[in-house]
């Protein structure tokens, strides 16, 4: 391994004894730490921050008191297991202090040092390598603090190197928290292995548009559905690289289609169709709930785009929403509710996680349905069933009642074994704040969920890695350049999901498509 | 007289500023608090570097950078008031470097008025302005330079450039190469067309990259196709300049004349038509509110006599802060509850939502403030807005949500005049400790539950009674509501429950409905004066209802007496629709 020697702004006066014997390389900090990942931001401040990295030299620490306890770091990073692939991850320490210094020992005597004033940010192309060889095992963080010119150290921490491979990146909204806003959002993708977050499309390509639901055939970033609502609304249909804008509403149907799922094998997408209203909360706790007057469940055949279903999935009397496909596309699992009266008896509605048969060579539905979990037993409710792609789980959201579990305090994620039938709670992510929407990596090891634990009221993607019998590792927030992104981000992460690649659509494509007159109307229903 | 125009020169940018400056200080100073709570400037290398999202950044960046002096009375003005005269400064030298008139001062007025023109809109920038000086100056700039070469690796660099730097503002610059060449007689086709077309093709090829629509890159940052007024009206400068320069010798004196009185008339007419004063006032009645002074908003409310609902909200809610919502609610026009709660729906226009969040925290439906407040905030022009982030972290201490409350002062900490502030309530969050303010907004708030739809106002109001009967504001405002949508009956029986445990003096409004349901109810004489209505309003009740009979409901014979009356209104009110 080269050496590599940097030199940096911040001047450190200790000597080191925290690497002795180890290949070190002590590691700069640019300014303007903001600027990274930015190419306009790093041409128009390059030469200030060449000016001022080469001004300073760098040091290693000799703490003055070393800690048991290890440290309260911003994002908690401490021991969480991480693809090899991740983005750097930054982080400060939730302190006040002047300098804080970090070691990253990897394999083979890798070491990556890192000082600044303020937080660490690690230099990637270190990172990823440091990554790739330490592949199957962990990396040892030891941090330390400068207050009151003493440096203090933190018991050192594990960062597990998963040998599992995570997926390219994820898709989300960013939407303002909660509420059906026309004015300003956008669906992005985001390289998992490094910062980069680019539009898949705005709504304000197409004013008074709102871009909602986004989702891909098991994380194939060439078959995409997503919606645009408003005048110009219709149904965005990626399918093997041809894209159609559909209009969804039948003449069967209470409403054009809503919440999505791809069939694997790619000629099915299930879709619900909800007739939907927004109700208060009075309650500071609580906020807003979207709740259901009337819905159904309808599967949409992609080759001969028709819309098909059965009458056990229409009831009058009876909700069903959040459709998903099992891994083998033979079941077809989701949310059924007995029908209430909204809003007065909102707070009655609970959904069951059901399931029915449902055979892909001729796109017909079985006879009956089965109650996977019962949540009514328990008063409680069901939302967002995703099975895993191998087959082996359903995690699910439970909340106190409704469908909307996305503002849901008490909500949490759930792990249905699909072999045993057992259900547990993911205590091990799960956080006394809301914990909601949730995607499955292509090879069911990963799982990214949005959570509002921060602050209550933005949510946020958190990574966490499933083992092999099922048990989830410590989940990590979505790394970002600085560790002030999220604070100053007004707008929510919606519907992360997993894409294997880099989705490949060019945002004003889907502007000209959509302000175009051009429709594909869906055929009418064909009921079973 | 001859000379008198050249001679006094200064006269031109600094009567432009000064009367400008009284314009804007005296008489549309609301327009700039307004533009002010807008957006919101941050001190920080990210905030900075979001610019480069767009095109235009150095253009917006500083325009925003001026904006946020606009919180400063007298701020706004002055700077506009400076810019204006520096654009007119500028333009008299782009003038005389393209045409030598001798009436360059003259002719450089009217790109100034124009600004000043357009500044009357909230939704005009300060980056419009300062793009177009900075265009101005890049024109000058390649003009002073002599040699060749030097002058077209300039302008190569600023036509691919000027758009990034500053938006729609560049447009101008191809045609003032071409104007300054010309009258050179320097014929160079070639670099004409060049310049035009890469000035001309880089908005639309880099709005793919910008994602903006094909009229917004053509004038980003502006909102509006009008900004583009203000390079028309440099453009109608420098072609007439150059037209009316050969008679300029001869027909001097009449030509200054004829541009002065051109453009007082012009300006006047622009002011005129493009001033919003209705809305000028409205905003002032807003910027009262937000600066927390009751009185005044009355003051100014009685002075307008405005007859539009966004008045009547700011009125009807500095009442309620001065306890008399119920004693001279009907003394202001009310176009029924319109004018107490707002609808908050898309269909809306962005300012109505932008100020809907005050009601909600006045009452202490604080779900619905934060909701309000949300949308303000992504529905204003920049989806940053400093007035919104403050709210925010207001509803958010009140709710004693300390980490959200935390992220939005940790925000406007990083501001220059909202620091303070800021700063002063993170002490507050950290330290748990509440002051009086605090602790009164918190009494309003509930812990139970309702859900509701938004618009229903009725249900929302009645819980916040029940929740909390002694929080006079939602009882004034549930009993006002009720009697300004009629609901003389309900305004009775909620009158009865929450009013009467008050034990406060029947107030003047209700005193008039309660003598309208204790009729129609045919109540006892006993019952009647057990609400203890002073004699005086009887009296006048019994003549209203005299002279009602006699005229057999004519309106007209009732206006003079009982206009302010809740007889009158609940007799006579109706809304019209448009």
């Amino acid at each position: 391994m080269s050496e590599i020697q940097f030199k940096r702004y911040l001047l450190v006066s200790h000597t080191p004894n925290l690497l002795k014997g180890a290949k070190s390389f002590a590691v700069c900090q640019v300014p303007f730490r903001e600027f990274r990942g930015n190419l306009y931001g790093i041409l128009a401040f390059l030469l200030l921050s060449l000016t001022l990295v080469l001004s300073g030299c760098g040091g290693k620490v000799n703490p003055d008191a070393v800690l048991k306890e290890k440290p309260n770091l911003f994002p908690d990073y401490v021991d969480v297991t991480i693809p090899a692939t991740i983005a750097p991850l930054n982080f400060k320490v939730q302190e006040e202090y002047t300098a804080i210094n970090a070691v990253f020992e990897g394999k083979n005597n890798q070491v990556i040092h890192v000082q600044d004033s303020k937080e660490i940010c690690i230099p990637a192309g270190d990172w990823g390598k440091m990554l790739e060889t330490t592949k199957g095992d962990s990396l040892k963080v030891t941090v330390s603090v400068k207050q009151h010119d003493r440096w203090k150290q933190f018991a050192p921490f594990r960062l597990h190197v998963s040998e599992t491979p995570i997926d390219y990146g994820l898709v989300y909204r960013l939407i303002a928290p909660g509420y059906e806003v026309y004015s300003k959002m956008g669906i992005y993708q985001r390289n998992l292995s490094n910062f980069d977050q680019s539009p898949i499309v705005e709504n304000t390509l197409v004013p008074g548009s709102c871009v909602n639901c986004h989702s891909f055939r098991q994380s194939d970033p060439k078959n995409m559905s997503l919606h645009i609502r408003g005048q110009k609304g219709g149904t965005i249909l990626l399918a093997d690289g041809k894209m159609n804008v559909l209009n969804t509403k039948t003449d069967k149907t209470i409403s054009n289609f809503v919440y999505p799922f791809w069939h694997p094998s790619g000629n099915y997408i299930a879709y619900s169709v909800n007739n939907t209203h927004q109700v208060f909360h009075e309650e500071k706790g609580s906020r807003v709930e979207v709740g259901d007057a009337a819905s159904d469940i309808v599967v949409y055949d992609i080759k001969n785009n028709q819309a098909i279903s059965c009458n056990l999935l229409m009831q009058d009397s009876i909700f069903e929403t959040f459709p998903s496909f099992s891994a083998d596309g033979r079941t077809l699992y989701f949310c059924r509710a007995t029908h209430k009266k909204m809003p007065a008896e909102y707070k009655e509605v609970k959904y069951n996680l059901c399931s029915i048969a449902f055979n892909p060579e001729n796109g017909t539905f079985g006879d009956r349905i089965d109650t996977l979990f019962n949540a009514t037993a328990q008063s409680k409710s069901v939302t967002f069933p995703r099975p895993s792609p191998d087959g082996k789980y359903i995690m699910f959201t439970l909340a106190d009642y409704g469908n909307f579990s996305i503002w849901h305090k008490e909500a949490d994620l759930y792990l249905l074994d699909l072999k045993t039938g057992q259900t547990r709670r993911l205590d091990e992510v799960n956080s006394d704040n809301t914990e909601s929407y949730h995607s499955w990596s292509s090879n069911s090891r990963w799982f990214v969920f949005s959570s509002r634990r921060m602050d209550g009221l933005y949510t946020r993607p958190f990574i966490a890695y499933l083992d092999e019998n099922g048990k989830a590792r410590k989940p990590f927030l979505l790394p970002q350049p600085d560790t002030e992104f999220y604070d100053r981000l007004l707008y929510s992460f919606n519907i992360p999901e997993f894409v294997s690649g880099k989705v490949e659509v060019d945002p004003n494509i889907i502007e000209k498509l959509v302000s175009g007159e051009k429709r594909v109307q869906v055929e009418s229903l064909k009921l079973q | 007289m001859k000379g008198y125009f050249k001679k006094y020169n200064w006269i031109f940018p600094v009567g432009l500023a000064g009367l400008s400056f009284v314009f804007f200080q005296f008489f549309y100073p609301y327009h700039l608090f307004f533009k002010e709570q807008i957006q919101l400037f941050l001190y920080t290398p990210d905030y900075f570097l979001s610019y480069f999202k767009k095109p235009a950044w150095l253009s917006a960046y500083l325009g925003d950078f001026l904006t946020q002096f606009f919180y400063l009375r007298g701020g706004g003005a002055a700077i506009l008031a400076s810019l204006f005269c520096v654009e007119w400064v500028l333009t008299v030298r782009v003038l005389k470097r393209i045409t030598s008139s001798t009436k360059a001062g003259l002719w450089a007025l009217l790109p100034a008025s124009a600004d000043w023109v357009l500044h009357c809109n909230t939704l005009h920038g300060v980056s419009v302005s300062v793009g177009f000086i900075l265009v101005l100056c890049m024109f000058l700039i390649y003009a002073a330079l002599s040699g060749a070469w030097i002058s077209y690796a300039i302008l190569i660099l600023f036509s691919l450039t000027g758009y990034w730097l500053l938006g729609s503002s560049f447009l101008i610059f191809p045609f003032l190469i071409l104007a300054y060449d010309f009258n050179n007689q320097r014929v160079h086709w070639m670099k004409w067309i060049i310049v035009l077309v890469v000035t001309f093709a880089i908005p639309p090829v880099l709005r793919h990259h910008y994602l903006l629509t094909p009229i917004q890159s053509f004038i980003f940052p502006a909102f509006s196709k009008q900004s583009l007024l203000l390079q028309g009206a440099l453009l109608l400068s420098v072609i007439s300049s150059f037209f009316l320069k050969k008679i300029e010798a001869t027909y001097s004196q009449l030509i200054s004349f004829g541009i002065v009185t051109v453009l007082a008339f012009v300006l006047s007419l622009g002011i005129i038509n493009k001033a919003d004063f209705n809305l000028e006032k409205v905003l002032s009645l807003d910027g009262e509110t937000y600066f927390g002074n009751p009185d005044r908003v009355i003051e100014l409310s009685k002075k307008y006599d405005l007859k539009n609902k966004q008045a009547a909200y700011f009125t009807n809610m500095a009442l309620t802060q001065k306890s008399l919502l119920a004693e001279n609610l009907l003394d202001f026009y009310q176009p029924f509850s319109l004018g107490l709660i707002p609808p908050v729906t898309p269909e809306e226009n962005w300012q109505s939502i932008f100020v809907s969040n005050e009601v909600f925290f006045l009452i202490g439906d604080i779900n619905m403030a934060q909701h309000s407040a949300m949308l303000g905030n992504t529905f204003s022009p920049y989806q940053r807005s400093s007035r919104m982030i403050r709210r925010l972290a207001e509803i958010n201490m009140v709710t004693g949500d300390s980490a959200a409350a935390m992220k939005y002062l940790r925000i406007l900490s990083k501001t220059l005049f909202h620091r303070k502030w800021a700063e002063s309530q993170v002490k507050m969050v950290q330290s748990s400790e509440t002051n009086k303010w605090l602790a009164g907004k918190r009494s309003q708030v509930s812990d139970a539950d309702l859900l509701r739809k938004s618009n229903d106002y009725l249900s929302s109001l009645q819980f916040l009674v029940v929740q909390h009967p002694d929080n006079l504001v939602a009882v004034d405002y549930l009993l006002c509501y009720l009697l300004l949508n009629k609901e003389v009956k309900l305004f009775r029986e909620n009158y009865d429950r929450y009013y009467l445990k008050l034990n406060r003096a029947v107030p003047k409004v209700y005193a008039e409905a309660l003598l309208i349901q204790l009729v129609t109810d045919k109540a006892s004489q006993q019952e009647a004066q057990s609400y203890s209505i002073h004699p005086e309003i009887v009296t006048r009740f019994t003549e209203y209802t005299r002279i009602f009979e006699q005229t057999s409901g004519d309106m007209s014979a009732l206006n003079k007496q009982f206009s302010k009356s809740y007889w009158f209104y609940y007799h006579f009110a109706t809304i019209q629709k448009k």
